[in-house]
């Protein structure tokens, strides 16, 4: 027990920096053109979905269970933004329809790639060392701090939320698939209604 | 026992997500993680030293007074505009009787003589509302408009800012978390913005962060590579020896 908790801390560590390093490579790629770039969100993605397969990180066929629990998540996430879509006459910004087809696949990936790292191989390792409590904390907060480059720090309240709520359901359903379902509802649910 | 942990974990986090939602600010967007789309690279009237740039579009839309229940105006149908106004309400514009429509129109102008006390980030775009007879008529007291502009430049954060009777005026400035997309409410008065960076221009030449960008991101490969190397050998081993 004592030598798994010893193993795993390097292993988070050393996840933080593959983390950091994904991150470095999506923002030089993207240059000017910040979250806007598509080529660099994918590098992105693909960087953290290669770090979690190095780290024994193996897709499985998602568990139905797994599959509506990351639904009833994403739902959640999108329910109080659809709220306020419906009942406050705020301006909304209107993204290009036919650019969708394009934009999913790469918001997909990305969304995977995240879960993929944070909720599957650095949330392991870090419940490995600390249990759950450091796991949905420090996942959280890697999850808020990796979106400041690219939203800025006003992002940081919400983004830490939503990984309380993602890491939430990685500790009731035991996987990486809620989540990962929870945060690609989200995304969707965010073109059509900002 | 699992089971009620779970639930209290979700329910704790539900809670902090609400509380998080109720105290944002009204133009903050359902950001989680998006990548967003312009319309493609900015379009300068009149381009900084060494940028190309197409011409900026604009807009011209019928207001009809008293029938039309709100006007969304943008310099770009298919993307996020670089300018855009939108008026909430039927009677926005105070119009002598019997004038029936009023033409608004965005434009981007000429920047006037007198620069604002920082850097432009975007045209200056003039705003305007005109009646058949020539009028420009003021908005009336209490309507509900917004402007929005684009950032040509996605570093800092810059403010809207007027320019009227020869100076400039810096206006209470929101932002769509996740965009360079800035915003203005309750105008007083429709006439010339722009988004300026308040102090002095950022240094960093384009061509410099270029060459920068490419050390980066080859160090940051680098740097993958090798941990990916160290963290598939680490999970080899331990394969190895949970099967000895």
């Amino acid at each position: 027990m004592t030598a798994a908790r010893t193993a795993a801390l390097p292993r988070a560590a050393l996840l933080t920096a593959g983390l950091a390093a994904a991150l470095t490579l999506r923002l030089a790629l993207a240059g000017e053109d910040g979250e806007g770039s598509i080529p660099a969100g994918v590098a992105f993605a693909v960087a953290l979905l290669l770090l979690a397969l190095a780290a024994g990180w193996r897709p499985r066929q998602p568990a139905p269970a797994a599959l509506l629990a990351g639904l009833g998540g994403g739902a959640v996430l999108v329910a109080p933004p659809l709220w306020l879509h419906l009942t406050r006459p705020v301006p909304v910004l209107p993204f290009p329809a036919e650019a969708f087809p394009y934009w999913l696949p790469a918001a997909l990936l990305i969304a995977v790639g995240e879960e993929a790292l944070l909720r599957g191989v650095l949330f392991g390792a870090l419940e490995r060392c600390g249990g759950t409590v450091p796991a949905v904390a420090l996942t959280s907060l890697a999850f808020a701090l990796i979106h400041v480059p690219l939203y800025g720090p006003a992002a940081i309240p919400l983004d830490l939320v939503v990984g309380v709520w993602l890491g939430s359901l990685r500790v009731v359903t035991g996987g990486v698939t809620a989540p990962a379902v929870a945060h690609a509802v989200a995304d969707v649910g965010f073109w059509w209604l900002l | 026992m699992r089971a009620h942990r779970g639930l209290l974990w979700l329910l704790v986090a539900g809670m902090l997500l609400g509380a998080v939602w109720l105290v944002l600010p009204p133009t903050t967007p359902p950001l989680y993680d998006v990548v967003s789309l312009h319309e493609g690279p900015y379009r300068w009237l009149k381009p900084p030293p060494g940028v190309k740039s197409l011409p900026p579009t604009s807009a011209r839309a019928l207001f009809a007074v008293g029938t039309t229940t709100g006007a969304d105006i943008a310099t770009a149908e298919k993307a996020i505009p670089q300018a855009r106004l939108i008026i909430l309400g039927s009677k926005p514009f105070r119009v002598p009787a019997g004038v029936k429509t009023v033409v608004i129109t965005i434009r981007a102008i000429a920047p006037p003589a007198t620069q604002p006390a920082g850097t432009y980030y975007s045209n200056v775009y003039r705003f305007d509302a005109e009646t058949a007879g020539g009028l420009h008529p003021p908005l009336a007291r209490g309507a509900d408009a917004y402007i929005e502009l684009l950032a040509a430049i996605h570093r800092r954060s810059p403010v809207i800012e007027r320019y009227a009777h020869g100076s400039w005026t810096a206006l209470p400035t929101g932002t769509f978390i996740g965009t360079h997309d800035f915003i203005a409410q309750n105008l007083k008065s429709l006439g010339d913005y722009a988004l300026v960076l308040p102090g002095k221009a950022p240094s960093a030449g384009s061509s410099t962060l270029s060459k920068l960008s490419y050390v980066f991101a080859g160090i940051a490969v680098a740097a993958l590579l090798v941990l990916a190397a160290v963290l598939f050998l680490q999970f080899r081993h331990r394969s190895e020896g949970s099967t000895v």
